[in-house]
């Protein structure tokens, strides 16, 4: 019995078609929004990770159904290749991408916290990004790049 | 398959209808972020692909309130809203510290207080400062609504006890004024993972600070449920708090607790582990 979702991703209204049964990653993907990535799909790697209502979520352990009304911001809606976000700039400089895999969810986390927090501390970016395994990098170029795009959010660099 | 069907009641009324007619054929969702793993994993009753109900559109159901005895949280309240929360901040700080570690950020921002009661694990991170602070349970059916003892609504791992057409629509938990609150958790790392074993007080000092007037010391992860320790409690009670009453205490707790050896952790090291725990959380009282 299929119905209809009514959500706002990266600020455009939509009308959806969806399955009972259905994630919100499935649909996201099928939408086109292909930068929401499928990890582990049982809410431990991250990878997967939108903002719902301005809060980072993971979206495999979502039902599409349960986000009615909501808005959803996916990594194709905070920056692009020619105009990237300051946090993007910043993985992009500090040199922190590997494989490429986590990154979505991480920059999605790492706003998550400076949308709330505009001068974290290292642990508090340790935390904020403690839901977002990366097995190809060790972590530290990550938290020293969110470091570095809080200085510029604040104005600073 | 998550589900042959999910219903989005948008009133608490229509919602316990619902419930009334499908009564075991129906669970509740809220944030849904241990539901639907454990429906994915196809484990227990969550592998027949239930009948979901989703109680996301009825936002009566958020809510934090602080009335003259108690802070009452709703069923869609999530662990970030507690964690923002200035009234959690100073009644329950024990609970702001349990909260904080559950997860991962995404995680909190999903998930509820209410589900992790009604997930009731032992090793659950909220349960231990509920416990102590004799925290209750609202349960409501289309034509009743009691509240129960928190010790009485969690009869097991993963076992509640709640009618069949009822729905959890509050938890109580009491004010203690005066009362020193603390929790600590030992887990094998600090994202992502589960208690090895954890242990909530909440302690009343007398004025002159020579005696424990009250004290309520909960453990995780060493029982089937979240248990009280309550003859170290008694023994805590009704002596002079000093250093020797510590150690004490901490010999006391280590032979109360009854854990197991599983996955996480083996036998011994969480009955020794009880005394450690509750010894720091003593003289941090002692000292202050």
């Amino acid at each position: 019995m299929s119905q209809i979702l009514h959500v706002t991703i990266n600020g455009t209204s939509k009308e959806i078609a969806i399955e009972p049964d259905e994630i919100l990653l499935d649909i996201l993907r099928r939408e086109g929004y292909k930068g929401v990535k499928r990890g582990c799909k049982e809410g431990t790697c991250g990878t997967c990770t939108i903002l719902l209502n301005d809060k980072a979520v993971k979206s495999c352990i979502l039902l599409a159904a349960q986000t009615e009304n909501c808005s959803i911001i996916t990594i194709e809606g905070i920056g692009t290749r020619d105009n990237p976000h300051p946090i993007q700039q910043a993985f992009v400089d500090e040199g922190v991408v590997q494989c490429g895999f986590c990154i979505p969810g991480m920059i999605l986390s790492a706003k998550n916290l400076l949308d709330n927090n505009p001068s974290p501390t290292k642990d508090e970016v340790k935390m904020a990004l403690d839901g977002n395994l990366c097995r190809c990098t060790g972590y530290s170029g990550q938290i020293k790049a969110v470091l570095a795009a809080a200085a510029v959010m604040r104005g600073e660099k | 398959m998550y589900s042959n069907e999910i219903l989005s009641p948008t009133s608490l009324k229509e919602a316990l209808a619902i419930k009334d007619q499908y009564v075991n054929d129906i669970f509740p969702l809220a944030g849904g972020t241990d539901v639907l793993v454990m429906v994915r994993n196809k484990l227990g009753v969550w592998g027949e692909s239930p009948v979901l109900l989703n109680l996301n559109n009825i936002p009566k159901l958020n809510f934090i309130l602080e009335t003259d005895s108690n802070i009452e949280i709703g069923p869609l309240v999530t662990h970030t809203q507690l964690l923002e929360s200035p009234i959690i901040q100073k009644h329950v700080p024990a609970l702001i510290k349990a909260i904080s570690i559950i997860g991962s950020p995404q995680i909190r921002n999903l998930g509820t207080l209410t589900g992790n009661v009604c997930r009731a694990s032992p090793a659950a991170d909220t349960l231990a400062t509920l416990y102590a602070r004799d925290t209750q349970v609202q349960i409501q059916t289309v034509n009743n609504s009691k509240l129960v003892p928190i010790k009485e609504f969690i009869t097991g791992p993963g076992q509640i006890n709640i009618p069949e057409n009822g729905l959890v629509t509050k938890i109580v938990i009491p004010k203690l004024e005066g009362y020193f609150g603390d929790y600590i958790s030992l887990r094998q790392r600090y994202a992502l993972s589960i208690v090895v074993v954890s242990i909530a007080v909440e302690a009343l000092l007398s004025k002159d600070r020579s005696r424990m007037d009250d004290i309520r010391i909960s453990l995780g992860a060493v029982a089937p449920t979240i248990v009280r320790a309550t003859k170290t409690e008694i023994l805590l009670k009704s002596n002079a708090f000093t250093k020797n009453l510590i150690e004490k205490a901490e010999k006391m707790i280590i032979e109360e607790s009854r854990p197991i050896t599983d996955i996480r952790s083996n036998k011994r090291y969480r009955k020794a582990m009880t005394g450690v725990l509750l010894g720091r959380i003593l003289r941090e009282i002692l000292s202050h």
